[in-house]
């Protein structure tokens, strides 16, 4: 049967220091403001906005943010988006599917990997 | 949860419509009582185009026993694309006639009620209360808001489906058990936002998912079997090929759905522009009136090359409209020498839109706005020649 030989002091400090660091970097990571990153799905009318990227991954906190930051990619639109601080009235945003009016609006909270859908009316037919 | 109630008296089916929907009649959820529910319903089907022609095939071949057709449109070539209830052999015919013909082909049985007109506010309530389920296929947001506020007074489901591009959006509006479109889009997006599928341009192949789509809804509200899409809006990106579902909300203040039926008024939605036009307006008449004094005046066209090759006025310069607002953007010599700030300038495209939107820039570049002219209604209104 093997022994397990007992760590020296010298060892001992060093995982000391080792756990003491990590605690540390997790709270500077949780708490210095370092978000989590939402997937906004672009529709293909908006696309020509984003250089045909289809998702944008984006480091926000709430909905309102996650749009304030999509529409950094073009006054124009921003301006299909919003009509002031208001979402337009023939656009409707979702969270993971589900309308964000059934949930906080624009304050809603996104967490790591949520997806942000953004519905714009279409009349073809 | 379904909003139609059998008939109390279901239509016995004959020994040929046994043969024929033998494929249903095995399926447990269906069976012969489903087939007999399609056969005493009844589909008003608004639009014959590209979502259109699929609902009407497969709601004629599955069995409904009466659908009526609006549309005031003849079949056309560029229709073809994706309209495949039409074909070469009907070119220049109605689209009721054309899809008549097919869809009879489909299943004799069928009770065909034709409507050549275009759907508006005098004959919304009359076409509308004559069918138990009615599909959305209609092309533009006045008419959708017509159909769905109609729909909401007569208490009949909405079958909606919408195309632009590579993107479908698919519903079931009731607002008895869920939302209206209302409350989903309260208003239509102001006319430069809202590209239709002519200057937008449309996958051809869209069109027949949604409409097949469209199809299926009606068939379950009919024969009263599966879960209908009330409060859900299925979205198709036909580019990463990706069906998404979204749950939306009813609105308790719905200008339409919070209503009594009584008191609900059925208006015209109106599209309106909501940058503030520049410059004046000509018409085709017009145009082809100094076209025809050799008017000293610069025709710029500034639709896309594909849109070029199916007819330009002659004379006029192909100058698309991102070409032209990148040489603005740059300040590009080359292309704007050859604008002159002098001359009458006439801007072409093929509704008037984007020649707006193309005027507005060169009005803020310096050029004389009383010398910029938009050609009205664009294209789609030009009955003068044209060269390819």
């Amino acid at each position: 049967m093997e022994r397990t030989t007992p760590p020296d002091s010298c060892q001992q400090l060093f995982l000391i220091i080792a756990a003491v660091g990590v605690s540390i970097l997790s709270f500077l990571i949780t708490n210095s403001g370092v978000k989590d990153m939402a997937v906004i799905m672009v529709p293909s009318s908006l696309r020509r906005y984003t250089g045909q990227q289809s998702k944008i991954s984006l480091p926000v906190a709430t909905i309102e943010e996650a749009l304030d930051r999509f529409s950094e990619f073009s006054s124009e639109l921003r301006n299909h988006l919003f009509s002031g601080k208001a979402l337009r009235n023939f656009v409707v945003v979702c969270k993971n599917g589900k309308d964000i009016r059934l949930l906080d609006g624009l304050a809603t909270p996104v967490d790591n990997d949520d997806e942000v859908q953004i519905i714009a009316s279409v009349a073809g037919g | 949860m379904n909003a139609l109630s059998p008939p109390a008296q279901l239509p016995e089916l004959s020994s040929g419509e046994l043969r024929r929907f033998g494929r249903h009649l095995i399926l447990p959820e269906f069976a012969l009582e489903g087939q007999r529910r399609l056969k005493a319903g009844s589909v008003l089907l608004i639009g014959l185009g590209g979502l259109g022609s699929p609902t009407s095939l497969y709601l004629a071949a599955a069995g409904v026993g009466r659908i009526g057709l609006v549309d005031a449109d003849v079949v056309e070539e560029t229709n073809l694309q994706r309209q495949i209830a039409h074909g070469y052999a009907t070119l220049g015919t109605p689209k009721i006639d054309s899809a008549e013909k097919r869809m009879l082909d489909l299943n004799p049985d069928l009770v065909i009620e034709k409507h050549p007109v275009r759907f508006t506010i005098e004959n919304a309530v009359e076409l509308i209360s004559q069918y138990d389920v009615i599909i959305d296929g209609t092309d533009n947001f006045p008419t959708r808001y017509l159909v769905n506020d109609t729909c909401v007074k007569l208490g009949k489901p909405n079958v909606f489906g919408g195309v632009l591009r590579f993107d479908g959006q698919l519903s079931v509006f009731d607002a008895r058990n869920g939302p209206c479109y209302r409350c989903m889009f309260p208003e239509p997006p102001p006319v430069e936002l809202a590209p239709n599928c002519a200057e937008a341009g449309v996958l051809g192949v869209l069109p027949g998912v949604i409409g097949s789509l469209q199809a299926t809804e009606a068939i379950k509200l009919l024969a009263g079997i599966g879960e209908p899409m009330y409060g859900r809006m299925l979205l198709y990106d036909g580019l990463d090929m990706r069906f998404s579902t979204m749950h939306i909300a009813k609105d308790e203040n719905c200008p339409i759905c919070s209503k009594a039926s009584a008191d609900i008024e059925l208006t015209e939605v109106a599209m309106v522009c909501s940058a503030p036009k520049m410059g004046r307006n000509i018409t085709g008449p017009e145009l082809e009136q100094r076209i025809a004094t050799g008017d000293d005046m610069v025709m710029i066209d500034v639709r896309n090359p594909p849109e070029w090759a199916t007819g330009m006025i002659a004379g006029a310069m192909p100058l698309s409209k991102p070409d032209f607002e990148r040489a603005l953007d740059s300040d590009d010599g080359t292309v704007l020498d050859a604008i002159p700030k002098d001359r009458d300038l006439i801007l072409i495209c093929q509704s008037g839109m984007r020649s707006q939107a193309v005027i507005r820039r060169l009005a803020a570049w310096g050029y004389d706005a009383n010398r910029l002219y938009n050609l009205d209604e664009g294209m789609n209104a030009w009955a003068g020649e044209v060269v390819a």
